[in-house]
């Protein structure tokens, strides 16, 4: 039954929590023609009860953190989430502004980080089909 | 009592025709006073006004002659923890977040800073 | 009798591709005001910039990803004005092409959120391919895609080849075609008109009332471009510009000023590249920043950029502020939203094109 249900395409849900914009443009390049992610069968949803990988940018700002913690919670049970960019990963950028938690993983667990300030979409790309396989595994009880 | 910036507002709104504001921006002296500054376009350039206020003070906002000075004057006030008159609601901090994050560490007495 | 109800949107809503939250009250259809909150991005910019003013070259562009270079580029020039620098031309040229290349891949990015937003899919993807050509070409000319790191105080960090100056030339030439075909679609499409015509009013008075800058004045009759008022290179000898202004007001105005602004780019960035000559393209400069103020103004896609730095003999600086266009145009939307339908408002949002890592910070 659980296995049947990895046949599926795993959806993205992207959530932007305090980040230059730089790594969300990147991740708007992969959906579009170039890149086209769609090719793995991955499509951009916007609700959190429908996502199965959470791409989330950005270092974290304080007002975000309680929303990011609120979609992570929302997400079906399994999920991947890729932390994209420098300041997603460790908050490096900003290290000392004083309105951030620095990194995704302060707040919520991360499976995959994406380097690069800002991260090139090709990494994006690379993350998320290493994403696939291990939500694949997450889905079959490996 | 009047606020220190009652003569500034009054001349931004005798000017005519009405300039384009640009920004309402607040700097710390370091010395418990405050810089006050309206920038709007003149012609090709910009021109600015200017007074200084002492920590404490409650200033006359200015969003009665431009709506969108409300949102500059709430950024101001929350990031020097200064008072704009009928201003208020937190804007880009959240409770969490640091009180007046710019305001700078006062300068101590008898030596030059 | 009608009730009011209140809708919120957002933070996370795929109309927006940044967080940003919208209180609609509505009477059964009709939105009749609206609150705004931010904040889900301010880091405390305005503080980490101030901490040492060289590396604040390299942190400036990570304000806002989309104009990343127009912020360099502000931050650049008020440091100039500053220090009393006065830049080679070579620099000013280059710093021309390279806002209007980024101007180009904002624009081009703004216009297909727009297309998306009204559900045309086709469009979207349009955009997004051509866009895609500049992001490349910036990449091979500066080495990054998103933010360029070309701009020093006093000039550039390293000149540009002339095989680089080629390859925009050739570029620009081979784009140029496609673009004016993107033109005509919006120009004629019935699927655009029928949805943005009418839709969002901004009076010039409005305009004027809540500070808008940009296109979204621009849209509204209102000639005001910071390009005109000669800041960096446009005001040299030769560099021909008039600002793009629609009367109407509407979202098809403010669309229709992006869209002939992307092929006034391309001429920009052509006139550019003709009036360039060889030379120096950096002024060297000495010491910490003197205690005096700088002002660098400089028209991102959004509107009029401002950096106010005042400096105090040490490496950090005494004040840097930002005025970005976003700060004012998002709530400008306050003014357009009222009396549309719920349907119209990401459209309208979407029409000031928002940028709320520039509002936030």
């Amino acid at each position: 039954m659980r296995s049947d249900a990895a046949v599926r395409s795993p959806w993205i849900l992207h959530f932007d929590t305090g980040s230059c914009n730089g790594c969300d443009l990147e991740v708007w390049a992969l959906l579009t023609p170039r890149y086209d992610v769609e090719r793995f069968g991955m499509v951009n949803k916007a609700n959190p009860k429908h996502a199965d990988v959470l791409l989330i940018t950005g270092p974290v700002s304080l007002k975000a953190a309680p929303r990011l913690k609120a979609l992570y919670e929302q997400t079906p049970e399994p999920k991947v989430v890729i932390a994209c960019g420098d300041c997603a990963s460790n908050g490096v950028p900003f290290y000392d502004c004083y309105n951030v938690c620095g990194g995704i993983d302060q707040v919520v667990p991360v499976d995959l980080y994406v380097p690069g300030c800002s991260c090139r979409p090709e990494a994006i790309m690379d993350a998320v089909v290493q994403g696939i396989e291990l939500w694949r595994k997450k889905v079959s009880g490996q | 009592m009047t606020a220190p910036n009652e003569g500034m507002k009054n001349e931004l709104e005798r000017m005519s025709p009405r300039p384009r504001l640009i920004d309402v921006m607040v700097a710390d002296r370091r010395d418990g006073s405050f810089d006050l500054v309206y920038v709007f376009q003149d012609g090709h350039g910009i021109k600015d006004l200017r007074c200084v206020f002492q920590d404490g003070e409650e200033l006359e906002s200015i969003s009665s002659l431009y709506s969108g000075a409300l949102y500059m004057e709430k950024e101001a006030a929350e990031m020097f923890g200064v008072r704009f008159k009928g201003v208020d609601g937190l804007f880009l901090l959240d409770e969490a977040s640091p009180k007046a994050p710019l305001r700078l560490p006062r300068k101590e007495v008898g030596k030059d800073g | 009798m009608v009730r009011t109800a209140i809708v919120p949107v957002g933070p996370q809503h795929a109309a927006f591709l940044e967080p940003f939250h919208l209180k609609l009250k509505v009477e059964e259809e009709t939105v009749v005001g609206a609150e705004m909150s931010f904040g889900y991005n301010h880091r405390g910019m305005e503080h980490a910039l101030a901490q040492d003013f060289k590396r604040s070259q390299y942190l400036c562009e990570r304000v806002c990803g989309i104009c990343s270079y127009h912020h360099a580029s502000a931050y650049c020039q008020a440091m100039e004005d500053l220090y009393g620098l006065v830049v080679p031309d070579r620099a000013k040229f280059v710093r021309i092409i390279m806002m209007e290349c980024q101007r180009l891949t904002s624009h081009l990015l703004a216009l297909g959120h727009m297309a998306e937003t009204i559900g045309y899919e086709n469009l979207f993807m349009q955009f997004f391919r051509e866009r895609e050509e500049f992001m490349m070409l910036v990449n091979r000319v500066s080495g990054g895609r998103v933010h360029y790191s070309m701009n020093t105080i006093g000039g550039l960090r390293k000149d540009v080849t002339p095989d680089q100056l080629k390859d925009i030339a050739l570029t620009v030439d081979r784009l140029e075609p496609k673009l004016l075909d993107l033109q005509a679609i919006v120009r004629k499409d019935p699927t655009m008109r029928k949805r943005l015509i009418g839709v969002g009013r901004l009076t010039k008075e409005d305009a004027l009332d809540w500070c808008a800058v940009g296109p979204t004045i621009r849209g509204s009759g209102l000639e005001d471009d910071v390009r005109s008022h000669g800041f960096s290179g446009y005001g040299l000898d030769g560099v021909d510009f008039k600002p793009i202004v629609y009367q109407e007001g509407d979202c098809y105005a403010r669309t229709m000023v992006r869209m002939d602004e992307v092929i006034q780019s391309l001429d920009l960035i052509r006139q550019a590249l003709n009036l360039m000559k060889e030379g120096e393209v950096q002024t060297k400069f000495k010491g910490n920043p003197p205690a005096k103020e700088g002002y660098g103004r400089v028209e991102a896609p959004r509107g009029e950029l401002m950096y106010w730095v005042r400096g105090k003999n040490e490496v950090q600086l005494d004040r840097i502020k930002l005025r970005t266009p976003a700060l004012v145009n998002i709530p400008a939307v306050n003014a357009m939203i009222r009396g549309c339908r719920v349907a119209d408002v990401p459209c309208i949002t979407v029409s000031v094109d928002p940028c709320i890592c520039c509002t936030d910070r």
